[in-house]
């Protein structure tokens, strides 16, 4: 059990060597380092790029999944199965649809924190009333998420004419190539948001004791979770409107690290998340991409695939 | 510094204000360092007194008055609730994955600044801790992995780490075998003094023997507020649990 840093660490190193390689064009590992080729333009301009987006993305999705599920007491939680990812792509899609914004422009993202905000109200409200508990919480998430798919659904069989090459790859959630400079700012912005999550984190321990005692520590339940819903949602609408909702790394992540590391706190569980959490998106991609090339797999499907029976061995043969 | 006395005056307490718990206003007083247990039928209001003792949501109306303390508990900021108030609720919630140690040194989280970091001294004061409460052989394990007897110790430990000056513990025997509710009330008893405890309990031997002060609740009314001689003298027992003897 002392080796399991060793072990994380060399994956950690192995994946980062092994995942630019992978794609439809196979490249050359002496002509990267000669500017002009077209080996050195895949490498620095497409696949560089593309690993510090994904491994960025997979950190913020696996550090936001553990916040939430420490934030409602219950495992289940996360964004993407309170609806709160699905929020933010009805307001982005309802951007584009009716008022011409491109995915991911400013108002576009007001659009969809602005919904993800609105349930997230309605889902504290429903949480300070007599009847919640920790699981019913989830099932009015739930049932939130099902109903604002239903509006997406019915959006975009409105305009069909985009199915497919357009608005559906939001569903499955995808990777974007991204410009060199977007990319770096993607990869610090991700690291960044890690960083804060972690500084102020203490009063989520407590919050895992309930939040009767949990005022006893010194901790305001409501403001404390007002607070990290409103900071983290904004963070998911950014995420949504860059990749589409991408469900499983939150949900699953943070929850193999319970199991496998036993975080002392919620400060290690964000950062072991979050590093595992970017290196499976990246193997993930990874593969996505070298199955069929040059077809490109929608990365969500991948991560369940790969991640599903990951998870549920874990479930099976951990503590 | 001696253990804080707590002045309850005209409480009002439930879940809302249409339908409190109790018909008449509460007046009472618990004496500092004493080890003082609330009983009564379930749903005679005993988890929500307690949990109004702290200024939570169920303290309707009243006031709650805290040793030298001017205001009333509801005002307090929840900083403030940390440096007073310890407590063990009737369920604890806990995350069945996480280990022992960390669980425990969640107690010192009021004092901690930002990081997180623990002082020398409440690191060898956890160290001696542990090491009285017995719980050193647990440290390393996860909650799950405990017995629900061994967990609530754990609990318990949790509440007498924390400094604070008074502890309000709901039901700390439920689930315990016979054994261990008889040392759970010893090590209450050798507690007490240092901090101002308040424990409900169905324990209605364990009252008599241990405790200082009784208060009996009964349906909607405060039946009794004195000392464990005259809760026994005036049979108080008979006339709330009629079918014990």
């Amino acid at each position: 059990m002392k080796h399991k840093p060793v072990v994380l660490v060399a994956l950690s190193l192995l994946v980062l060597v092994m995942v630019p390689w992978l794609g439809s064009e196979s490249i050359s590992f002496f002509e990267i380092f000669t500017p002009g080729t077209l080996s050195h333009r895949i490498f620095w301009d497409l696949r560089i790029p593309r690993l510090l987006v994904t491994l960025s993305l997979g950190g913020v999705l696996a550090s936001i999944g553990g916040t939430y599920q420490s934030l409602f007491r219950n495992p289940l939680c996360e964004p993407y199965i309170l609806g709160i990812s699905s929020a933010v792509l009805l307001g982005l899609v309802v951007a584009e649809t009716f008022f011409h914004q491109k995915i991911g422009s400013p108002l576009s993202l007001l659009f969809g924190l602005g919904l993800a905000l609105l349930l997230i109200v309605l889902l504290m409200a429903f949480s300070s009333s007599a009847k919640a508990s920790s699981d019913r919480v989830i099932l009015f998430g739930m049932g939130a998420n099902f109903v604002l798919s239903a509006l997406l659904f019915l959006l975009l069989s409105f305009q069909t004419k985009s199915v497919g090459g357009g608005t559906l790859k939001w569903f499955f959630g995808f990777l974007p190539w991204l410009e060199t400079k977007e990319a770096i700012e993607f990869f610090f912005g991700g690291i960044l948001f890690l960083f804060l999550l972690m500084i102020f984190s203490r009063p989520i321990d407590a919050l895992r004791l309930g939040d009767s005692v949990a005022r006893t520590l010194g901790v305001s339940p409501f403001v404390t979770r007002n607070i990290y819903l409103v900071f983290t949602s904004i963070v998911v609408a950014i995420t949504v409107s860059v990749s589409g909702t991408i469900g499983f790394v939150g949900l699953v992540i943070p929850q193999v690290c319970r199991i496998v590391f036993c975080p002392a706190s919620m400060r290690c569980l964000l950062a072991q998340s979050f590093l595992l959490g970017a290196l499976f998106l990246s193997v993930a991609d990874g593969i996505s991409r070298s199955i069929v090339p040059p077809f490109e797999f929608p990365v969500g499907v991948i991560t369940t695939l790969l991640g599903g029976p990951l998870f549920l061995l874990t479930l099976w043969k951990g503590p | 510094m001696k253990a804080p006395t707590i002045k309850i005056k005209s409480l009002m307490i439930g879940y809302s204000h249409e339908s409190p718990l109790n018909e008449k206003r509460w007046d009472l007083e618990i004496g500092g360092g004493t080890l003082t247990a609330v009983i009564g039928p379930n749903g005679s209001g005993k988890t929500s007194f307690l949990r109004a003792l702290m200024g939570a949501e169920t303290l309707l109306s009243g006031e709650v008055l805290v040793g030298t303390e001017a205001e009333s508990v509801e005002s307090w900021t929840c900083k403030k609730i940390s440096r007073f108030f310890s407590y063990l609720p009737q369920e604890s919630l806990f995350d069945s994955l996480q280990e022992t140690e960390s669980y425990l040194k969640l107690a010192f989280l009021p004092r901690q600044g930002l990081l997180g970091r623990l002082s020398t001294d409440d690191i060898s004061q956890f160290d001696n801790f542990a090491a009285e409460f017995e719980l050193r052989a647990y440290l390393k394990k996860r909650l799950q992995d405990l017995s629900s007897g061994e967990r609530q110790r754990v609990f318990l430990g949790r509440v007498f780490l924390q400094p604070s000056q008074v502890v309000l513990l709901d039901e700390p025997t439920n689930h315990l075998d016979p054994n261990v509710v008889e040392k759970t009330w010893a090590l209450l008893k050798s507690k007490k003094n240092k901090k101002t405890m308040i424990v409900a309990t169905h324990d209605l031997s364990q009252v008599e023997r241990h405790c200082d002060s009784v208060i009996v609740f009964s349906g909607k009314d405060l039946l009794f507020s004195g000392s464990v001689s005259e809760y026994q003298g005036r049979q108080i027992k008979r006339l709330v649990f009629p079918l014990t003897y």
